[in-house]
């Protein structure tokens, strides 16, 4: 059983231990005598001193506490790790070979994404307060449910491109006169031809006409929002489908590159869908007088 | 619980007011303690006491140790702090009017 004595030691021996190293021996001294007086009557003095505060906490309100992340960012700083840190656990279950694997190669190191945003967010909090004036909020046309046109044109003669080659390979390939081991590798197997094939195509085009209506629109519409999450569900079903019923290619090589890429497009559209879905739930909360939330 | 909390932040906003009214002459950590919570203002120790020496980095106050006895560290108003208590004491009477105001007839 420790004298009361001992306990402000053992107390202001932890605290000091936080503090700069110029504040410490000043700090203690002067925390020893408060202590002093303070438990001088006390019949329970490690309540009393557990009611002063945990060390850390003690120690971090005699100077300014250094902030890592600002409070205001922390939200985002969550959000970001945590969908980040999934993302790469989701990839590392399409390319791993084991559980074991996993683990090591995408389990673990997976934590490198909340370590480079802490010093992204730091070095950002850090240039706020050194130039306010330079991160200054500036109004801007807001920009709820526009699209740009011209990209939007672009992006579909690049999906229509990637389509056609995608469908295809093979036969380019054959065309460009490549090795027949090129064109074999990226053969189709005949029932990925016969049933799934066939399937994903079609939702491809559905996708590319919505794609296209959109475009045509200038601008969202809660319709096209809506069939376009429902044209994304329906999609990455149909590529979990693929992942898990056999292989596409004749080649196990490019079966398992293709599968791979399969699983990052399928990990990448569900977190789109998660934050689209969670934008709509917002606008339908916010109701008819916030409807520019819904396309922040 | 949000009550709590919501005094305790109201009540953190009068701190060093009250702090820097008990400091016109020096005074001692535990002593200064006293006064307040006689005055009806208890602070928590943790609080209070590395507050003093916050105030003091930020040459609010000034601080001196008296080793006759046990040995103590007093702190005061340092002429900064002079001048930062006359303008914290006069907007704490223009919103103690103002919420005054606000609260009338309001039991």
């Amino acid at each position: 059983m420790l004298t009361t004595e001992e306990l402000i030691d053992a107390y202001v021996a932890d605290v000091a231990r936080l503090l700069p190293r110029r504040q410490r021996r000043d700090v203690a001294l002067e925390l020893t005598t408060l202590l002093r007086d303070e438990l001088a009557d006390s019949d329970d003095p490690v309540a009393r001193l557990r009611a002063f505060g945990r060390p850390a906490e003690v120690a971090a309100r005699y100077g300014q506490p250094s902030i890592a992340v600002d409070p205001a960012d922390t939200r985002r700083f969550v959000r970001l790790s945590v969908a980040g840190v999934l993302v790469i656990w989701l990839l590392g279950v399409a390319a791993a070979t084991d559980v074991v694997d996993w683990y090591w190669t995408y389990g673990l190191p997976a934590f490198w994404w909340p370590g480079f945003l802490v010093v992204a967010f730091g070095l950002a909090g850090w240039a706020r307060r050194r130039w306010p004036d330079r991160f200054a909020w500036r109004p801007r046309r807001s920009a709820a449910g526009r699209i740009v046109r011209s990209g939007r044109i672009a992006a579909f003669a690049f999906y229509v491109a990637g389509t056609v080659v995608l469908v295809n390979a093979a036969w380019l390939l054959d065309q460009l006169g490549a090795a027949p081991q090129a064109v074999q590798a990226l053969t189709f197997t005949r029932e990925f031809a016969q049933f799934r094939g066939p399937l994903v195509l079609a939702l491809l085009i559905a996708t590319l006409v919505h794609h296209l209506v959109v475009t045509v629109h200038g601008r969202w519409r809660p319709v096209t929002r809506t069939v376009g999450m429902l044209l994304g569900l329906a999609i990455c079903a149909a590529l979990t489908w693929v992942l898990f019923a056999g292989p596409v290619y004749l080649s196990p090589e490019a079966d398992r590159t293709a599968k791979f890429w399969v699983a990052v497009i399928v990990a990448v559209s569900l977190v789109d869908l998660l934050i689209e879905t969670g934008r709509l739930l917002q606008h339908r909360v916010a109701g008819p007088m916030a409807p520019s939330l819904g396309s922040l | 619980m949000v009550g709590d909390r919501l005094e305790l932040e109201l009540r953190r906003g009068v701190v060093v007011l009250a702090v820097l009214s008990q400091l016109g002459e020096f005074r001692y950590g535990y002593e200064l303690r006293q006064s307040l919570s006689d005055n009806g203002l208890p602070i928590e120790e943790g609080t209070l006491y590395p507050l003093l020496r916050r105030l003091e980095s930020q040459s609010v106050l000034v601080s001196e140790w008296r080793t006759e006895g046990q040995p103590r560290r007093y702190y005061r108003r340092s002429p900064a702090g002079e001048e930062l208590y006359v303008r914290l004491r006069d907007s704490w009477h223009g919103m103690n009017e103002a919420m005054g105001q606000l609260l009338k007839g309001d039991r």
